[in-house]
């Protein structure tokens, strides 16, 4: 039996894609995502919710607009409630 | 109560969004407070929102490079980690009032060239401001001289001070 390990670096860079790929929201245990150099105007609004574990997200040269990334909910896991550094 | 800085680390830490339409700074970025570097760098952004303390208590990096921006407001200073900060080629006319704050933090460069400022202690060098581009740079009235001595360090080609003494360390 073969156990896959789950990517954690995903690229899709200049591939002119006009969505974040269905499949990339499968990747739970994604790390890192590059999806620069593509047609992407909007991020999906299960981004954060399908990839809790992102710490890198590389969106250079897209077409995004404000209200497309504010589609997008980022992870963010609740750090505003705990983070009282002050 | 402080948190561990690992904590915020296995979050969401890197975010570029450069060369993309924004007009203004997406405000689902204000919810992301694990951020340690943020490039904003080459959209159309003409003004950013205050800034809290719990904003991004943690980032450290922020690119502002080619946007619309006229001004930077003044809670730039409650980014409590920032280490380096570039809003090069933007519409800023007066000198942001955060960078009197930030100054004490951030080493100011201009295209990336270090001023060679005596008193600056060596753990400094890694923090940077960068800021040429800007209407505020051009010659200031007031203090000819100074702007006169920082067009000059811009046209010269400088090298980091600790890469200089690495290379003349006789000079020691």
């Amino acid at each position: 039996m073969h156990l896959v390990k789950p990517p954690l670096i995903r690229v899709c860079s200049e591939t002119m894609i006009d969505q974040v790929p269905l499949e990339v929201l499968r990747l739970k245990s994604l790390r890192v995502l590059v999806l620069s150099g593509n047609k992407l105007t909007s991020l999906p609004a299960q981004l954060g919710q399908s990839l809790p574990e992102l710490q890198e997200l590389v969106l250079s040269r897209n077409k995004l607009t404000t209200e497309g990334v504010n589609a997008g909910r980022l992870p963010c896991n609740g750090m505003r409630q705990i983070a009282q550094p002050f | 109560m402080t948190i561990p800085f690992y904590l915020a680390c296995i979050h969401l830490s890197t975010l570029l969004l450069n060369n993309n339409l924004l007009e203004t700074l997406p405000e689902s970025l204000l919810l992301v407070p694990s951020l340690v570097k943020l490039s904003l760098a080459d959209n159309m952004i003409e003004s950013l929102p205050e800034l809290g303390r719990a904003t991004w208590p943690f980032l450290q990096f922020l690119s502002l490079n080619s946007n619309c921006l006229k001004a930077l407001p003044a809670s730039l200073c409650n980014l409590v980690s920032l280490k380096g900060l570039s809003f090069e080629k933007n519409n800023i006319e007066q000198e942001p009032p955060a960078l009197g704050s930030l100054r004490s933090r951030l080493l100011v460069l201009r295209k990336r060239e270090y001023f060679l400022v005596k008193e600056t202690p060596s753990q400094y060098h890694d923090y940077f401001a960068e800021m040429s581009g800007n209407a505020f740079l051009k010659v200031n009235k007031s203090e000819p001289y100074a702007a006169k001595r920082m067009s000059r360090a811009a046209r010269m080609t400088c090298v980091p001070i600790p890469f200089f003494f690495f290379v003349c360390p006789h000079l020691l």
